[in-house]
């Protein structure tokens, strides 16, 4: 692989706040970070040389969208590059945008990503997506099936069906959220011991991902570009997949992952290792994480896959406080997909990639992690297939 | 909508009757596929791909064991059954791994939802699934408690 020409950097960032009824279409909904991101910038969006926009085809009717977004957000005579990556779909476009910067094309662009979860209609079309559908879907296995039942092996291979492990991660999640206006849970009461360790529905809701829908944008820049704004912050991006079949997992098709089976993500390791490379960094030196955890077993693997930890090893860690803004590698500090809320394309790599941005500036309020200055993004879509991971440093 | 039918709404996620037809063999037979060169064989089937461990392109029909053992299960009883399955009990959801060291994702049936252990062994069924939008039933594999 060959490097990279140039540094890229995030210069500027927005992102739509959680709100219970939202009756604008997608284009309106899209546009309003966009904008807000650009005014703070003093840019209009005939500066975008190029822009991504990643979106879930699962909410918009429109079969192309490059169209309809290069109209409505003022960049028609720009390239608008769409993606429908699912949940990744983010990682996805801002890797797309990250390359066309780097390699000296363009010098300034836009990844726009936005996801209005209420729309899925019915909600059984969000489960089809990162599924073998000829076999699986068609057999009513869905998306949460995976899910869970990766969850259900974890817990099993490596004894956390206590749920004490679990039920400390869903903490530490819904207590960096009560610290984040931004969280879909920053209102609601943080939860007993009692609900966290619970078995059934009830159990499961708290311990698993918020729904919410979401816009996000990044504004990214050459290095050159990015010294006349303020504080920008370096950007790397890995991106790996994994087979579709969940199946698959085990005796996994690729020589280097032979011996993996479902508690193994070796695609975020993949990804992980490229963004490092990158970054010319170690995963030790990574001040603050944000992981793709739609459940605390998803998260232990997140973090195991990205080597902080050796697998099985991240449930003991978590009780003993480590994910903690004061721990050795504090994670998901704007709450994670339990608190913060898991909105699929529309934030699950952007609102990472937010706040990171926000630790490395200073600017994470009682969520701020003392001396920041390097973090990781990681998110994963159409269920565990595809992964992007972002390595951020502070520029200049 | 008729009382013949009565599950039959407009579904966005159906698979069309032609698309099950032309599928059919993997739901039925399991049918997977096996690298003449390496031998490695494969779940779902890869005809006209690539085999991941060697590269070589020939791959052929195969039809693995139709028993295994349960690697792992749970109970699907958290409120997101899939469609056309609402009216079915929880379902037992497994990892199955075959005589040969495939791995399938699947069902046990006549579970009540109960969980089944690691170890316990298992053979293919054939069982009912749901309808296609045209409302013919799919039918596909299951597995079931072996002796």
């Amino acid at each position: 692989m060959k490097d990279t020409s140039r540094q890229v950097a995030v210069i500027g960032y927005a992102m739509t706040k959680p709100k219970a009824k939202d009756f604008r279409d997608y284009r309106q909904y899209a546009a309003e970070p966009v904008f807000a991101a650009l005014d703070e910038l003093g840019l209009k969006p005939e500066d975008m040389e190029v822009w991504t926009v990643a979106y879930n085809e699962r909410t918009v009717p429109d079969a192309a969208i490059s169209p309809h977004m290069a109209d409505a957000l003022g960049g028609l005579n720009a390239p608008v590059i769409p993606t429908s990556t699912a949940c990744a779909g983010g990682g996805v476009g801002t890797f797309s945008l990250y390359n066309y910067i780097a390699s000296g094309r363009y010098d300034i662009g836009a990844s726009v990503s936005f996801s209005q979860t209420d729309l899925f209609y019915p909600m059984e079309t969000a489960s089809a997506a990162g599924n073998f559908t000829d076999v699986d879907y068609a057999l009513g296995l869905t998306h949460f099936h995976y899910s869970f039942l990766r969850e259900a092996y974890y817990q099993q291979e490596y004894g956390t069906q206590d749920l004490r492990a679990d039920a400390q991660w869903a903490w530490q999640d819904h207590w960096y959220a009560r610290r984040n206006p931004e969280a879909v849970r920053y209102h609601s009461p943080m939860p007993t011991d009692d609900t966290l360790k619970a078995g059934g529905i009830q159990g499961m809701r708290i311990r698993s991902a918020a729904g919410r829908s979401q816009a996000c944008v990044l504004i990214m820049a050459s290095e050159d570009v990015a010294r006349e704004y303020d504080l920008p912050v370096y950007i790397d991006i890995g991106l790996a997949n994994r087979p579709a079949y969940m199946g698959a997992h085990f005796h996994y098709p690729h020589p280097d992952h032979r011996e993996c089976d479902i508690s193994h993500q070796p695609g975020t390791g993949v990804a992980a290792r490229r963004a490092l490379e990158l970054a010319e960094t170690k995963v030790d030196d990574i001040d603050v994480f944000q992981v793709h955890d739609l459940t605390p077993s998803d998260g232990f693997m997140q973090m195991e896959s990205l080597g902080v930890a050796k697998p099985g090893e991240m449930p003991r860690l978590a009780l003993e406080g480590e994910t903690a803004v004061k721990g050795r590698f504090p994670t998901n500090t704007d709450g994670g997909a339990i608190g913060f809320g898991h909105s699929s394309v529309g934030g699950d790599f952007h609102s990472k990639v937010i706040e990171n941005m926000k630790q490395i500036r200073g600017q994470a309020g009682e969520r701020q992690v003392d001396g920041a200055e390097t973090a990781l993004a990681q998110a994963y879509g159409t269920h565990q297939s595809i992964d992007a991971v972002a390595i951020m440093r502070r520029c200049f | 909508m008729s009382n013949e039918f009565p599950e039959m709404i407009p579904r966005t996620e159906c698979h069309s009757t032609r698309r099950t037809y032309r599928t059919k063999d993997s739901r039925y037979h399991m049918k997977g596929s096996y690298c003449t060169d390496c031998g490695e064989k494969y779940f779902p089937p890869r005809q006209g791909l690539r085999c991941p461990n060697c590269g070589g392109r020939d791959l052929q029909d195969y039809y693995p064991p139709k028993r295994g053992e349960v690697l792992t299960s749970w109970k699907d009883d958290v409120g997101y059954p899939a469609t056309g399955y609402t009216d079915f009990p929880p379902r037992t959801i497994v990892v199955v791994k075959l005589d040969d060291g495939l791995h399938i994702i699947s069902e046990v049936v006549e579970m009540e939802g109960e969980l089944v252990e690691k170890g316990t062994p298992v053979k293919m069924v054939i069982r009912k699934h749901k309808r296609e939008d045209t409302g013919n039933w799919v039918y596909g594999y299951k597995f079931a408690l072996a002796e």
